[in-house]
C-alpha cells in the first residue's frame, strides 16, 4: 500500500497529535494550544477524520475502555505516512523561506 | 406539562440553512426545538435564548454514539435530538462550526446516500414532501379558490 495523496492540513495536525496516545478532546486541545487558537478543528471534521484514519490503518484504537474518551495512536505505517508528508512540507517551507529572503 | 408547538421544515435537503435560521429565530422568542416530528420540528416553550443550530448526517453504531456526542459537547455543541442518521445540535452564537475542513463535508454527503439506512431515506423523503409537495398543494388550492371567486364576481356584475 502506497500513500498517493498529500495529507490535508487537518489530517496532518491530527496525525502529529497521535504520535502519542490521545483521545479526541485532547487532540483538539493540543492543536488549539500549539497554534494559539489559530487552528481549531470542528467535532464533525474530527470524527470523520478519525474514522478515515482508522479505516486506512494509519491509526489504531489504543484504549477503548471509556466509551466517551477512546484513545488512538499512529500505527507503524501511519508514522511512515506522516514522516513522508513532513518531508514534502519541509521542502515547501524552505521554498517560501528562501524566496522571501531573496536567495 | 410544558407548552409545545409544531413547525414545518422547508425540507432539509433543500433548505438546511433556512431551517436552522428559523429554529434560531424561534429560540429568540422562547420556543426551543426539542425533537424532529413528521415534516417538521416540535418546539417547547422556555426562556428567550439566542441559540444557533446545526445538523450533521451520520450513521452511528451503538458503541460509537458516546464518543461522537462527546466530541460535539466538548466543542460547545449540545445534542438536541436525532432521527435515524440525522443529528441536531445547538450552541451559543460564536461557537466554531462543526466542519472546519471542506474536504470532510463532501464525504459525509456521499456516505449518507451510499450507506444511509432506510429510515434516513424515509425522513429525507418526508422532508422533501414538506418542502415541495405541501406548498404546491396549498398553491393550487389558493389559485383555484381565487379563480372561482373571480368567476363569481363577474357573474354578479
Amino acid at each position: 500500500m502506497k500513500k498517493t495523496e498529500q495529507l490535508t492540513d487537518t489530517m496532518f495536525y491530527i496525525m502529529a497529535a497521535l504520535t502519542k496516545p490521545r483521545h479526541g478532546y485532547a487532540i483538539m486541545n493540543l492543536i488549539e494550544e500549539t497554534t494559539n487558537g489559530v487552528i481549531t478543528i470542528g467535532p464533525a471534521s474530527m470524527y470523520t477524520i478519525i474514522k478515515r484514519l482508522l479505516k486506512q490503518e494509519w491509526i489504531y484504537l489504543y484504549d477503548g475502555e471509556d466509551s466517551r474518551r477512546k484513545t488512538y495512536e499512529l500505527t507503524e505505517y501511519g508514522r511512515k505516512v506522516l514522516e513522508e508528508d513532513l518531508q514534502v512540507r519541509k521542502q515547501m517551507i524552505e521554498l517560501a523561506e528562501s524566496g522571501l529572503k531573496g536567495e | 406539562m410544558s407548552k409545545t408547538k409544531y413547525i414545518t421544515s422547508g425540507g432539509l435537503a433543500f433548505s438546511e440553512y433556512e431551517d436552522m435560521d428559523k429554529l434560531r429565530r424561534y429560540s429568540l422568542k422562547g420556543w426551543h426545538v426539542s425533537d424532529f416530528s413528521f415534516m417538521g420540528y416540535t418546539l417547547e416553550k422556555g426562556e428567550n435564548k439566542d441559540y444557533i443550530y446545526t445538523i450533521d448526517y451520520r450513521s452511528l453504531h451503538a458503541d460509537e454514539q458516546d464518543e461522537y456526542f462527546d466530541f460535539f459537547f466538548n466543542s460547545g455543541w449540545s445534542h438536541v435530538s436525532s432521527s435515524a442518521d440525522i443529528h441536531l445540535f445547538r450552541a451559543r452564537p460564536g461557537t466554531k462550526p462543526i466542519y472546519t475542513d471542506p474536504d470532510t463535508t463532501i464525504t459525509i454527503i456521499i456516505l449518507l446516500f451510499v450507506r444511509g439506512t432506510g429510515t434516513t431515506v424515509k425522513i429525507l423523503t418526508s422532508m422533501v414532501i414538506g418542502g415541495i409537495v405541501f406548498p404546491t398543494v396549498v398553491w393550487i388550492v389558493m389559485t383555484l379558490y381565487h379563480k372561482i371567486r373571480r368567476k363569481h364576481e363577474y357573474t354578479n356584475i
